[in-house]
């Protein structure tokens, strides 16, 4: 479009400032102007441009009543649609390479939580932010099938939406967990402790497969000895920091609010059972003993599947590049199978 | 508590090669076993040649000449004075000269004295020069290396880090050893060079060659490239270069002769352009740098018929437009293949009728050499997967000079992938590559240009391979840059910027559609430079170091560049001007393309909002990704909003459909 052509916000305005109101009813553009205020001159633009005022009123009622928690990273696609609850941070972003690996014909939106913008309130219960979820998928979408997802922490939160839409009549053909942490590290403050010590130890002991001498490995002992007190310092935060916000970037400060919070609601939350489809993907193996407590997830799901990661899958960003291909292929995997059961 | 897992755990790594696909390209493409003389040293083919052929000329410089009965008694002589001085079977001799003939007689004495040589460029600073010499010493007991130059560079040698023979000056000492033939000292397991290389901690690296290891390579390259035929070579390039012992030993050993070209200071890359004026070479070995140059010189009366190519990625489009030049049949082979599996070990002979990609493939293992693309577990990887190459066979290194550490990190032995269970040497190269659907290798740069950009981990070799697969993109690099562009770095973003050379102008819209065909939105590089050539370094590989700086002057622009038009568009191209810290902004731009991150994204949502005061949502973002697409989304936020006031005339009012 030429600079010269006036754009259709500035024609609107244009309008409004002469009281013209413009509205799209069925389709069709209409128009409420003052006695004679509507110009020859604005009625051609209105009829010679009907159909750019209408994708742009279209777009903006939707944009005035968008649903804000659903991000959409791939909206195509012909499969199923995958919305999936991030960690407790919220970051919708944490899905992003996992959605490209898993193509152009996979829609997947990612869930924004309350308070993650910075102005809404974060939810205090899971109960709660599964019902916000819920309520905003249909919504966005009102008829299923849903494919619910969650990552880490946000695995609870998956759970009681998948049940929510369940009990409300939706298809949820299955619900998958990405790497999730069980609610009962976040009760038991020696359980947390044992869950990032371990994350810790099985950081160092790949960092050690890694050196090619039995020298090397002593010299990183060595180095690891040293800083003791600082490694224990540092595994001792994320337990604390939980806590507290200490920025004052804002958009910082409303993640520690939101982080805080989502951990209090995790503390009160007790998981019930869940008769649907679960597969849940570990970054690998050595996950099971990780202190994440996946078997604990057998208690309200017996009937969930194990998918597991390659060895050196790294567990913190088992989404991410370079080990998000591989999980898009578990992902693939698991869901092929669904298909030749069905 | 249930303790047991009642559903079969499902172990699912990478996909591996299976079948008999596994066969194809792990079995049959490394059947390369062929009779070599194992047990000959490089001295021993010298002497046959020169029994075979006495009188026949073996080097030339300008008018000097050296037959090869010549050149054989001179390093005799060469040797014996050596030996004289204690230079025997397990020293070290480092070679610092110019191009020259007595480089040549120095280093075949050398190897005659059972010693092993060590080649440093002319051009090599001192301090790097003292950095090789003090690690010869710490790995020879504290011994100092004799270290054999010349009048003009003798002052770069500390006399106190090694034994300095001048030959020229002291050429008579040569002159006086008797010149009747000594026997050779060399054995074949014994180390005939060492390379020193870049190493990436900044500390230079010498990789130990042995006969065995050289001869396997020169019996190979002789039989490849000079066929039965007495070629004449042009010895040009950097001997500290392992290219360049192609280019020394293949013709001594064939009846060939070397004519060697001296650069002039400074412009040590043009020499390869003496080489052609001067028109007295059949056959050249040189990297794709070099080549370029030589594109543009007149070849309609050349003499040269083949060319061999290596040290970089080779673009078909170079060796199309060089076989075009020539007139008559032209051979030109692209030779792949670290200084640790001694020189080249896989070849691909170019066919202009047949080679359509947009690189030279690398080909298939040469003599006694196997390739294997694995994962981290040492297992091969299947099509398409990117995997680490693995060399194996009689052109290893015997490793790393003085660095056990490292040749322990380096050289593995792992099962055989061949059969999963004998032992394998390997050595671990850190290139990546891939099978293709067609099941040819794709060579995709180094694994350790691994950068993490926007919180993705991103291998600029892939970025590269896939740009150099533009047909008129001739070379690049890319580079992460943590600066910001044209203002200072305050946010300590990393920015990809590709830098290439290109035969025609190609829009920055061009470039990122064949980048987005193949590779993730990440990496994608935010800026692009065009190049009127590359920099090179002295062993003509491009110098990522002497990259220019992005800058508001040379980062193309895009092509398609549209200026924010409404007020609206212009108010948020301000804004993320700022939040980017760039210079500006097209209404068309991706943010996701600039090299947002999730902090920023969220920085620029509450902006938005309080900038426009309407309820921007990070959905609007991922929907509507550019200046245009946000700047309608906030028009129509205001829109509805106004459109909910109360009437503001009163009075009677029309109402009309359109």
């Amino acid at each position: 479009m030429s600079a010269d052509v006036m754009q259709i916000p500035e024609l609107l305005a244009d309008l409004a400032v002469k009281d013209i109101k413009v509205w799209v009813e069925g389709g069709r553009l209409r128009c409420n102007a003052p006695a004679g205020a509507l110009t020859a001159e604005s009625s051609d633009q209105l009829r010679d441009r009907k159909g750019e005022i209408i994708a742009f009123l279209n777009m903006a009622t939707a944009a005035a009543r968008q649903q804000p928690a659903i991000i959409p990273l791939q909206s195509r696609g012909t499969r199923t649609p995958i919305y999936a609850v991030p960690g407790h941070i919220g970051a919708p972003f944490s899905f992003s390479d996992l959605s490209k690996h898993l193509g152009g014909d996979q829609p997947f939106y990612a869930l924004q939580p309350s308070g993650f913008d910075g102005q809404s309130e974060p939810m205090e219960r899971v109960e709660d932010i599964a019902e916000y979820f819920a309520r905003q998928i249909v919504a966005y979408q009102p008829t299923g099938p849903y494919i619910i997802a969650g990552y880490c922490s946000g695995a609870a939160t998956a759970l009681e939406l998948a049940k929510i839409l369940h009990q409300r009549g939706a298809e949820v053909p299955c619900m998958a967990l990405f790497g999730p942490l069980h609610p009962i590290i976040f009760k038991q403050l020696l359980h947390q402790l044992y869950f990032f010590a371990s994350r810790t130890a099985d950081s160092s002991l790949r960092e050690i497969a890694k050196l090619p001498t039995f020298g090397a490995r002593l010299r990183y002992f060595g180095r690891r000895l040293r800083n003791l007190g600082g490694r224990v310092g540092a595994l001792v935060l994320p337990v604390r920091k939980s806590k507290e916000p200490v920025t004052s970037d804002p958009v910082l400060a409303s993640r520690a609010r939101l982080k805080s919070t989502a951990i209090t609601a995790l503390r009160r939350y007790i998981p019930t059972p869940y008769s649907g489809r679960v597969c849940i993907f570990l970054p690998n193996k050595a996950w099971m003993r990780s202190g994440a407590a996946p078997r604990q997830w057998l208690r309200v799901m017996p009937q969930a599947e194990f998918y597991f990661g390659p060895d050196d899958c790294n567990d913190s960003h088992m989404l991410e590049e370079p080990d998000a291909s591989a999980i898009a292929e578990l992902y693939r995997k698991a869901t092929r199978k669904a298909e030749r059961l069905t | 508590m249930n303790e047991v897992l009642p559903i079969a755990a499902e172990g699912v790594a990478r996909p591996l090669l299976k079948g008999p696909d596994r066969r194809a390209l792990v079995v049959e493409y490394n059947a390369t076993a062929a009779p070599y003389p194992s047990d000959r040293t490089i001295i021993d083919l010298f002497r046959d040649q020169a029994t075979r052929s006495p009188d026949a000329e073996a080097i030339r410089f300008g008018d000097a000449t050296l037959t090869y009965r010549q050149l054989d008694e001179r390093s005799d002589q060469m040797a014996t004075h050596l030996s004289s001085i204690g230079v025997g079977p397990g020293r070290i001799a480092v070679v610092f000269m110019e191009h020259s003939i007595e480089v040549v007689v120095a280093i075949l004495g050398v190897l005659k004295s059972g010693a092993a040589y060590v080649p440093v460029d002319a051009a090599t600073p001192k301090g790097r020069l003292a950095t090789i010499l003090k690690d010869i010493a710490d790995g020879t007991d504290g011994r100092a290396p004799v270290a054999i130059t010349q009048t003009r560079l003798q002052s770069v040698i500390s006399p106190n880090i090694a034994d300095i023979f001048v030959l020229d000056a002291d050429f008579g000492s040569i002159l006086n050893q008797p010149d009747s033939a000594r026997p050779s000292a060399a054995t074949p397991d014994g180390a005939a060079y060492i390379i020193f290389t870049s190493g990436s901690t900044g500390t230079p690296k010498g990789v130990v060659i042995e006969h065995r290891n050289l001869v396997n390579y020169i019996w190979w390259a002789a039989r490849v490239y000079s066929s039965g035929e007495r070629l004449a070579w042009p010895l040009f390039s950097s001997l500290a270069f392992d290219l360049t012992v192609t280019t020394l030993f293949t013709p001594l050993i064939t009846g060939g002769r070397i004519v060697v070209y001296l650069g002039d200071p400074g412009i040590q890359s043009m020499v390869v352009l003496k080489v052609i004026d001067d028109n007295a070479v059949d056959i050249m070995k040189l990297t794709p740098a070099h080549l370029a140059m030589v594109r543009d010189r007149n070849l309609e009366t050349t003499r040269l018929r083949k060319f061999i190519v290596g040290g970089e990625d080779f673009k078909t489009e170079l060796a199309r437009s060089i076989t075009k030049a020539i007139p008559g049949p032209v051979e030109i082979y692209n030779e792949y293949g670290p200084t640790e599996a001694t020189v080249g070990c896989m070849i691909h002979r170019f066919d202009i009728d047949r080679d359509h990609s947009a690189s030279v493939p690398i080909g298939v293992p040469a003599a006694n050499a196997g390739i294997y693309v694995l994962d981290n577990a040492h297992q091969p990887t299947a099509s398409g997967i990117i995997g680490e190459m693995f060399i194996a066979g009689d052109g290893l290194a015997r490793g790393y000079f003085n660095r056990p550490d490292l040749t322990d990190a380096r050289f593995l032995t792992v099962a055989d992938p061949q059969d999963g269970f004998s032992r394998l040497r390997l050595y671990k190269t850190g290139d990546l590559a891939r099978w293709n659907s067609e099941g040819r290798l794709d060579f995709l740069g180094r694994a350790d240009h691994q950068v993490k950009v926007g919180g993705a981990r991103v291998e600029l070799g892939e970025i590269e391979a896939r740009l150099l697969k533009h047909p008129h993109v001739q070379e690049c690099a890319v580079a992460a840059i943590a600066a910001t562009v044209v203002t200072p770095a305050t946010d300590g973003i990393a920015r990809l910027v590709a830098y290439y050379v290109s035969s025609k102008p190609l829009t920055v819209a061009e470039l990122r559609a064949h980048l987005a065909e193949q590779l993730l939105e990440s990496m994608i590089p935010t800026h692009y430079v065009r190049l009127e050539r590359m920099p090179l370094t002295s062993n003509g590989k491009i110098d990522r170091s002497a990259l220019p700086e992005p800058t508001a002057k040379n980062i193309q622009p895009a092509q398609d560049f549209a200026a924010p038009s409404t007020e609206t568009e212009k108010r948020l191209a301000a804004l993320w001007c700022d939040l980017l810290k760039v210079e500006s902004i097209g209404r068309d731009d991706n943010f996701f393309g600039l090299g947002v991150h999730s902090l920023l994204v969220m920085r620029a949502v509450a902006r938005m909002r309080e900038t426009f005061g309407v309820d921007v949502q990070l959905r609007n973002l991922f929907e509507r990704p550019t200046v245009t697409g946000l700047a309608e989304v906030i028009d129509g936020m205001h829109w509805v909003a106004e459109s909910r006031a109360p009437l503001v005339s009163e009075g009677p009012r029309e109402e009309i459909e359109f």
